[in-house]
């Protein structure tokens, strides 16, 4: 079900009428709007409507639900094991003159794909850290992206998906239970841009390797296209794009061809020779 | 041979709630009341998997089963996940210290579980989760 511009309207009313009042007795819902997240949108969309007496914190982990991404660390667990074992190498040593990496997280959301990434990749390609590193995070939400750069996670938040020896590493807390918040790795190389990715990305620059967290089961087909198109256009001739598992596969047209590895969807342009043969 | 979760708690109603979310995994439970049942059960049923630990750390025995459990290597060891009460700096170092695998608050969830129990590598990496019907807790 796509989402119509009146779901999208109810949705800023609920959100825009919460107040920053944590309740402990909200803890099972916001569990259960979180669980759910795998239902249609259109599904969940309703369900959170009829129980919108719930509590205003459920408006926002409902908003949270529908406009971002994805709500857990390490949510992607197979894509990322992939990017590290089938992308990084062939990045490293493509890269290793320049030692500049630009990387662009998109659809961030609250920021937890962006952070998993980082602390992966610091774990697993140690070298990194005599790199220039950049990281750009987006989201078309400007809410979302305002939680995902203060980096502060609730105690149910930071359980989810981050081991226990990561949450020690990388997150300090907050006095007063106010939250963990993300302090390393790479935090400092992690620049936010608030970008719509059907509109133009040319803000985000080129990257050598994109990163979208963001499913568009929700886009009709020529937006998803047009979306597409508009992520291809900042990758570099040899970078790579990954997708989200949800994805439907992208065609020869696309310019693009899918590496033989089937824990992720990951992408890169078809080199030249080969699209005019083809063609 | 069914694979057991042991699961201890002082508290009866605690360690029901952990063998409902522990069975919805398609996992079998074990039960004890503190960390001298625990031991036992451990050493009669040496293939347990995981256990998920109460975390107490004045107990000078829960304590003391923690850095037992976890001295030889993690291959041949259950996993212990620890439960406790608040998720703070100081209980998470000094869990650590003890030697746990992974730390959990109380109540924990179903999802929070079955994450830490896929990390841990005891139930398979399930990337696409079937869509779940409402939970009943509303």
């Amino acid at each position: 079900m796509r989402r119509s511009s009146q779901d999208q309207s109810s949705l800023f009313l609920l959100h825009g009428s919460r107040s920053s009042s944590p309740a402990g007795a909200d803890y099972v819902f916001e569990t259960a709007v979180r669980d759910d997240r795998k239902r249609p949108r259109g599904a969940l969309l309703e369900f959170g409507i009829k129980q919108h007496r719930g509590g205003e914190r459920m408006a926002d982990a409902l908003s949270r639900a529908v406009t971002g991404p994805e709500s857990t660390f390490f949510a992607e667990q197979q894509a990322l094991e992939a990017l590290l074992s089938d992308v990084m190498p062939a990045l490293l040593s493509t890269r290793r003159a320049t030692r500049t990496l630009r990387i662009w997280s998109v659809g961030c959301g609250t920021g937890q794909p962006t952070y998993s990434l980082a602390i992966a990749l610091h774990e697993r390609c140690p070298e990194l850290c005599h790199w220039n590193v950049t990281i750009l995070a987006s989201d078309l939400n400007a809410d979302v992206l305002a939680r995902a750069r203060c980096g502060i996670y609730s105690d149910y938040e930071v359980q989810r998906g981050v081991s226990l020896k990561r949450l020690e590493r990388s997150f300090e807390q907050l006095p007063a239970s106010r939250g963990w918040r993300y302090r390393s790795p790479l935090s400092e190389n992690i620049s936010w841009l608030q970008v719509d990715p059907l509109e133009g990305c040319s803000a985000a620059g080129v990257a050598d390797l994109i990163v979208c967290h963001q499913h568009a089961g929700d886009l009709d087909p020529p937006a998803r296209r047009r979306r597409l198109g508009r992520l291809i256009d900042q990758l570099a001739t040899d970078g790579f794009l990954i997708l989200a598992a949800t994805e439907p596969a992208l065609d020869r047209q696309s310019g693009l061809e899918r590496l033989p590895v089937e824990a992720a969807a990951i992408y890169r342009r078809v080199p030249r020779e080969t699209s005019l043969l083809s063609a | 041979m069914d694979r057991k979760i042991l699961l201890v708690d002082e508290w009866r109603a605690v360690r029901l709630l952990g063998r409902r979310v522990v069975n919805s995994l398609g996992l079998q439970t074990c039960e004890a009341p503190n960390a001298r049942a625990a031991w036992e059960i451990l050493n009669a049923e040496p293939e347990i998997p995981a256990v998920l630990l109460e975390w107490r750390p004045e107990d000078r025995d829960c304590v003391d089963l923690l850095q037992k459990l976890t001295q030889s290597p993690r291959h041949s060891r259950p996993a212990v996940i620890v439960c406790g009460d608040t998720l703070d700096r100081t209980q998470i170092a000094a869990a650590l210290q003890a030697g746990a695998d992974e730390f959990m608050q109380k109540p924990y969830s179903r999802d929070i579980v079955r994450e830490k129990l896929e990390q841990l590598g005891i139930l398979e990496l399930a990337e696409s989760h079937p869509i779940k019907a409402l939970p009943t807790a509303l």
